[in-house]
């Protein structure tokens, strides 16, 4: 039995809006083992960042339970929620926006000790916030500096910095590499890589960036329209995609290459709202290869290899088709 | 006579510098290129380096001040810098058109899509309001978007379909250059592919030449016919996609290919450039690069490198290679 | 560790920095300083029963001198005198409604941001209906129906004020409330008083500085012209408006008489603007 850290179960996030209900996260369920990372792919309005503030309960579920190490945090009070959080961090995607601009890198760094009690002494916190600067590669001049006043991948490694400054065991990272430019982009990836392993971090990552979730990732959950259609091993999902919208999302990276260029599909369409859906498979009006079935009907996920699960009747038709 | 004749757009040694609040800031330190008639040149570099800024001289667009163009740029062999405000307008939109990377923030939220394409039209073109309209109505469909959606406003439209209005509207007096800034980078992957592939074809269809502006190695191995890697204003690699590719010369590029993950092999180590983008207002001596070069030499620290032939259309800009 | 160069930046120090650095702010500052100077010692520099309501049928109407550099009045008061003493009513009037606007504005704007709902609402439709009266009549109505007198002028024009700060407290509020760096604070565990008295509220008080100082500026000037219409100090008491009321008759002949006092209303009010526009610049560490 793997050890599993987090496991969520059937996590329906709804918003009330004015054109009806919103499903933003409809039945999303998945467990991630003690030291992985479970990347979260999919584009804009699927659901990936609110699953990711329903499982740290930044928002609250509408149903479903988020256990983590076994104990249900769906169900804890306000309170217990506060205590929890030390155990399960975020990073998030606009370093400038996340950081309060009143306060300086120091402070900031700070607050979460100081909330929850964890140093006491002054001094002692001080160093403490020196040490979490040098583990995540910020010069200690930077100490009383303001956010604005840095560059973004600076900005990047303060909230970093903040969110191990509790040591959790979990940390949702929400785009944290999307903001900022590639060589800056690297830098962050391997820091968070090397803090992987030497505290035994587990990752949720949510990117729309494929590749950068194929380096990171053990293993990957591709969402759309609010559920996760394919989950597998990363290198298992980038061999064998069998979901056609994996497909053509795999399809559509620019390869930074001349060789191995893969075919590419394109989709028509776009992606549609998920307010008052159809009872059907979500991704039915845009598939190349989609049946009566698939307008009347809506798959499940269904194991088709080991740990790769995949929502869509026309498997068959999919395999064919090999990118 | 005729060698001239053949580029579309000419660019000699430019400068652009900022003057604010008695800092200088060197936003391009002597960028030059030529555009072939149909030719796409991909302009590469992160947030700074001077692509846009490069897009913007072209177009003569550069507030001055606090800004300051020197060197000269040429469209259809016509130095821009000649012309009146007057001639400059007519050049604008009709010859040389810009994609902005924003879609939602180019267009005018009150007025409907198919009345700002025309608008282009017959600010251009002596034509009338009908005519114009049934044009803008053409352009619309040969983005992709059906005709009667002309008569809905911006909001109604998602960020894909807005993208494809901003291109309609460039492309609306058939310019022969077209800049494209980040034209795809506020979409989703599969929306950019189809958006590309829309790109890729207009380009073809009209024969444009077109300037890419992206930090994106990958659309440019997709769209480019050759590649200048820009970095603190300045060329620093000049070539074919195959030069750029095949037989990267400059750290910075090799640098840049490093930074990406590996889709072959997930578990390779990513090797980032070191350091950050120098200061523009505060330019190292020397190359720019010196300071995040893993090979920097005294002489790398101190003299600026010049562009040097590496074999045939393939520049660089490195003393390293000089000495190799 | 040494770690004495690890100093925080304390807000206040930050603020004064880029503050000195704004000529037009520290004009203003040096002026309303000044002014409160002269409005808390005027007792020191003149005496209130012989020189600003003790009549001197020997000096009536005399035109500007070394004597009398602000001219005297029809009842041979002087100006100068009488404006500096007016600068009492009138400041001390405006600061108390205006603080006290101020702080039960912010307190239910505050609640209306950061709570939303029913609260929000029910808190909106009450100060939307107080902002539907103008400021003038309503301190006319409130002050005709209490009788006159500073502390009902102080009410009557707190309670046209409170609206203004709740409505703006609100909307700051409610962007804070929606931006991302709260959403980190909550990640991080942070209790709710904590996330508004630490991140919300301080990002907050710029633009509630800013109205404060507008806010006295209209102040001022409500309290000069319900003077003005005899609602406001009653006489011999002298105020700014009322100055100005009294010598309206003598207007032609005696120009000087308007153009003082209007001078001080004017120049508080210029000075006011300014620190209020310097102080909100200064307050945003990203502008520097």
């Amino acid at each position: 039995m793997a050890d599993v850290l987090l496991e969520v179960k059937h996590v329906k996030k709804y918003f009330h809006t004015p054109k009806g209900l919103l499903h933003a996260v409809d039945d999303v369920s998945f467990s991630i083992e003690r030291g992985k990372t479970l990347g979260v792919v999919g584009e804009s309005g699927c659901g990936k960042s609110t699953t990711g503030r329903v499982v740290l309960r930044l928002l609250e579920p509408t149903e479903g339970s988020i256990l983590m190490e076994g104990q249900n945090i769906a169900g804890l009070s306000e309170s217990q929620m506060r205590s929890k959080r030390r155990e399960m961090q975020m990073i998030f995607q606009d370093p400038l926006a996340s950081l309060d601009p009143r306060k300086t890198v120091g402070q900031i760094i700070e607050e979460p000790l100081r909330i929850h009690n964890i140093i006491s002494g002054t001094k002692e916190r001080q160093n403490r916030v020196l040490e979490l600067m040098e583990t995540v590669g910020l010069a200690r001049r930077y100490y009383s500096t303001y956010p604005h006043e840095l560059d973004g991948g600076r900005r990047q490694r303060i909230g970093i910095a903040r969110a191990l400054s509790m040591n959790p065991k979990f940390i949702v990272c929400d785009e944290p590499v999307s903001a900022l430019d590639v060589s800056i982009q690297a830098q962050i990836l391997n820091l968070l890589e090397d803090l992987q392993k030497q505290m035994g971090l587990t990752y949720m990552f949510i990117t729309h960036d494929l590749s950068v979730v194929h380096h990171f990732s053990d293993n990957i959950a591709v969402m759309y329209l609010g559920r996760i259609i394919e989950m597998a091993p990363s290198d298992e999902l980038f061999a064998h995609p069998t979901h056609p919208y994996t497909q053509a999302l795999l399809s559509a990276i620019p390869v930074p290459s001349l060789e191995n260029r893969r075919e590419r599909i394109i989709l028509k369409g776009e992606i549609t709202s998920p307010i008052n859906l159809p009872k059907a498979c979500r991704f039915a009006s845009r598939c190349l290869y989609a049946t009566e079935r698939c307008f009347g009907e809506e798959p499940e996920l269904t194991e088709i290899a080991p740990g790769h699960q995949v929502a869509c009747f026309r498997q068959d038709k999919a395999d064919a088709k090999t990118v | 006579m005729s060698e001239e004749k053949s580029y579309a757009l000419e660019i000699e040694d430019l400068n652009v510098e900022y003057h604010v609040d008695r800092e200088v800031v060197h936003a391009l330190n002597g960028i030059s290129f030529r555009l072939a008639k149909g030719e796409t040149i991909g302009l590469v570099g992160e947030t700074g380096a001077g692509k846009t800024t490069t897009g913007l001289s072209i177009l003569r667009l550069i507030p001055s001040p606090p800004g300051v163009v020197k060197g000269t740029v040429k469209v259809r062999g016509e130095d821009i810098s000649t012309l009146s405000e007057k001639q400059m307008e007519a050049i604008r939109g009709n010859v040389v058109s810009m994609i902005f990377q924003d879609p939602m923030t180019s267009l005018n939220p009150t007025k409907t899509v198919e009345y700002q394409i025309a608008e282009v039209i017959r600010l251009h073109e002596k034509c009338g309001k009908k005519e114009a309209a049934a044009k803008a109505g053409d352009m619309l469909e040969m983005v992709g978007i059906p005709r009667d959606r002309g008569r809905e406003f911006p909001h109604q439209f998602s960020g894909g379909m807005k993208q494809r209005v901003v291109i309609a509207m460039a492309l609306a007096c058939s310019p022969e250059i077209l800049i494209a800034d980040e034209p795809t980078t506020a979409l989703d992957v599969t929306i950019q592919a189809q958006v590309l592939d829309m790109i890729r074809e207009l380009k073809r269809k009209y024969k444009m030449s077109m300037i890419m502006i992206t930090h994106d190695l990958g659309i440019v191995a997709e769209i480019c016919d050759t590649v200048a890697i820009v970095y603190a204003g300045r060329i620093v690699e000049y070539g074919t996609l195959e030069d750029i590719f095949n037989h990267t010369a400059h750290p910075y590029t090799a640098g840049l290919f490093g930074s990406l993950p590996n889709m072959e092999d997930r578990t390779q180590r990513l090797k980032p450039i070191p350091g950050l983008m120098p200061d523009p207002t505060n330019l190292p001596e020397g190359c720019a690069f010196s300071p995040r070069c893993p090979n920097a030499s005294e002489k790398c620290r101190t003299q600026c490198p010049a562009l040097t032939r590496v074999e045939g259309e393939h520049f660089v800009a490195c003393h390293l290679f000089k000495e190799e | 560790m040494d770690n004495s160069d690890f100093r925080q930046r304390s807000m206040f120090a930050e603020t004064w920095k880029r503050l000195k650095k704004n000529r037009g702010a520290m004009i203003g500052l040096v002026i309303v300083i000044i002014l409160f100077l002269l409005a808390i010692f005027a007792g020191v520099i003149f005496d209130y029963d012989t020189d600003v309501i003790g009549q001197n049928y020997n000096e009536l109407l005399q035109e500007p001198s070394w004597k009398h550099p602000f001219g005297t009045d029809e009842m041979g008061r002087d100006l100068l005198a009488r404006i500096i003493y007016g600068s009492r009513a009138s400041l001390f009037i405006s600061f108390a409604a205006v603080c006290l606007a101020a702080v039960v504005g912010c307190f239910f704007g505050a609640i209306s941001g950061y709570f939303g709902g029913r609260i929000d609402s029910v808190i909106m439709r009450i100060t939307d209906m107080f902002l539907a009266i103008p400021e003038t009549l309503f301190a006319i109505t409130l002050v005709a129906a209490l009788g006159t007198g500073t502390f009902t002028l102080i009410i009557a024009l707190a309670i046209s004020n409170i609206p203004i700060f709740c409505r703006l407290l609100r909307s700051s509020v409610m962007t804070q409330r929606g931006s991302e760096h709260i959403e980190a604070a909550r990640a991080i565990g942070a209790k709710t008083s904590t996330i508004i008295w630490d991140h919300i509220l301080p990002n907050c008080i710029a633009p509630v500085l800013v109205q404060f100082t507008l806010s006295i500026a209209v102040t001022i000037l409500t309290i000069s012209g319900l003077s003005f219409l005899g609602l406001g100090v009653s006489p011999p008491k002298p105020e700014w408006g009322a100055l100005l009321s009294s010598s309206r008759s003598y207007m032609r002949e005696h120009t000087y008489l308007t153009i003082f006092p209007g001078l001080a209303i004017m120049t508080t009010i210029l000075s006011l603007n300014l620190l209020g526009d310097g102080l909100r610049d200064a307050l945003d560490p990203r502008l520097r």
